[in-house]
């Protein structure tokens, strides 16, 4: 029980290495995808042939 | 205080695992999500190749199946999205060919609700004392131009000999034919979450860069070379008809952002088209009175999509069925003057060369 209170603690202080990146990245889509449904079709030039 | 080669491990790999997770997310919701740029990008993955025709730069590849924007498409023998036909015309039938880009193709819309098939339905139901058989060719590919449906006709579409031509025309039509912005052999387009940043990133250029908004950008197409392209492709599908002996009509189909009659932005472009076609004997049916009393929201597959949907596909079928019947399937004498007031509002547009 001990160890495991260890590692929680070790990764709760660390949190920001491995935690915060990836919600990042993730927030990021997110937003993305919010703007790109809700901007409408504009970009429909950039064809993919 | 990890080291930091252990941070930056974590953080590297912390990356590695959203992008992964998102990659999963995007492939695994792909079709529940529609994301509009995605869904264009898998149908062009899927379902189109390069043609050695450089005419035509892309085409169907045969015998494909793919699910976009939440619909089964499946492509035919012969690269087009509908049943099989023969070259050869079955006696006793009137073979209407629809030309068109992804309006006509039916993006977003499921086979049978897309206006040929729902076309080719009504005139075998209320023409049926003719005793003749209808079919209507789906010969929409997406992203095409109006050169790029002409000349699909010149090499491939005569072969299945039309009695009617339908040219289903939008603003777009008079892009110029540009090669793909994303390289098809680019590692980065066999990711989803490549694809997706790629496309947003676009879009966040074009939406702080403001020419990017739709409506200049469909007005300039009508300053530059695609639109010349365009008449000297109404002229050569005019062409075709008188040495072929088939009848045309144009179909204009209206953006559906702001249908509105008194709103609607390119009445002016829609005149400037319907006056080339006219010029060359070809008679116009504008789809915009047909959907300008009815909220946009109702006609288009999603938010943010504008392509017609299915209800828009049978306004559209309803509007071409009754304009064929009251002109004898557009096998009438041609008279370009009198087309005008087909619905078209269109006053002949001065300097508009053919």
């Amino acid at each position: 029980v001990r160890r495991v209170r260890r590692v929680a603690a070790r990764l709760g202080h660390t949190k920001r290495y491995w935690l915060l990146p990836a919600l990042l990245v993730l927030g990021l889509c997110a937003v993305l995808y919010l703007i790109a449904a809700g901007s409408g079709d504009e970009a429909f030039q950039y064809v993919l042939y | 205080v990890p080291s930091l080669p252990a941070r930056a491990a974590a953080v590297a790999a912390s990356v590695l695992v959203a992008a992964l997770a998102v990659e999963v997310g995007l492939r695994a919701l792909g079709s529940r999500l529609a994301i509009y740029d995605v869904e264009m990008w898998k149908y062009a993955r899927d379902l189109k190749r390069l043609s050695a025709n450089p005419r035509l730069r892309h085409v169907h590849r045969p015998e494909r199946r793919a699910r976009l924007m939440g619909v089964e498409v499946a492509i035919n023998a012969r690269g087009l999205r509908d049943h099989d036909y023969p070259y050869a015309k079955p006696p006793g039938t009137y073979r209407v060919i629809a030309l068109g880009d992804s309006i006509t193709f039916g993006w977003g819309v499921p086979f049978e609700e897309t206006y040929p098939k729902r076309l080719e339905r009504l005139l075998n139901e209320r023409l049926a004392a003719r005793g003749r058989r209808y079919e209507v060719l789906n010969a929409g590919v997406g992203n095409w131009n109006t050169v790029q449906e002409v000349e699909w006709l010149r090499s491939e579409g005569l072969r299945y000999q039309p009695d009617l031509v339908l040219l289903g025309y939008f603003l777009n039509d008079a892009e110029p034919i540009v090669a793909p912005a994303l390289d098809p052999a680019s590692p980065v387009y066999r990711s989803h979450l490549a694809v997706f940043l790629w496309t947003s990133w676009s879009k966040l250029r074009l939406l702080v860069d403001d020419t990017g908004h739709y409506r200049a950008y469909y007005r300039d197409l009508y300053a530059g070379e695609g639109w010349d392209a365009c008449r000297r492709a109404f002229a050569d599908l005019a062409r075709l008809a008188a040495e072929h002996r088939f009848a045309t009509l144009a179909v204009l189909f209206p953006d559906l952002h702001d249908v509105g009659e008194e709103r609607y932005p390119f009445r002016d472009i829609h005149a400037r088209v319907v006056a080339v076609a006219h010029r060359h004997g070809i008679r116009t049916l504008d789809l915009l009175p047909t959907y300008a009393s009815r909220p946009s929201r109702a006609l288009v597959v999603a938010r943010d999509d504008a392509h017609p949907n299915g209800h828009a596909h049978g306004l559209a079928a309803e509007a071409i069925y009754g304009w064929l019947a009251a002109h004898e399937l557009g096998e009438g004498s041609a008279a370009p003057a009198a087309a005008a007031g087909e619905g078209s509002a269109a006053p002949a547009v001065a300097g508009e060369r053919s």
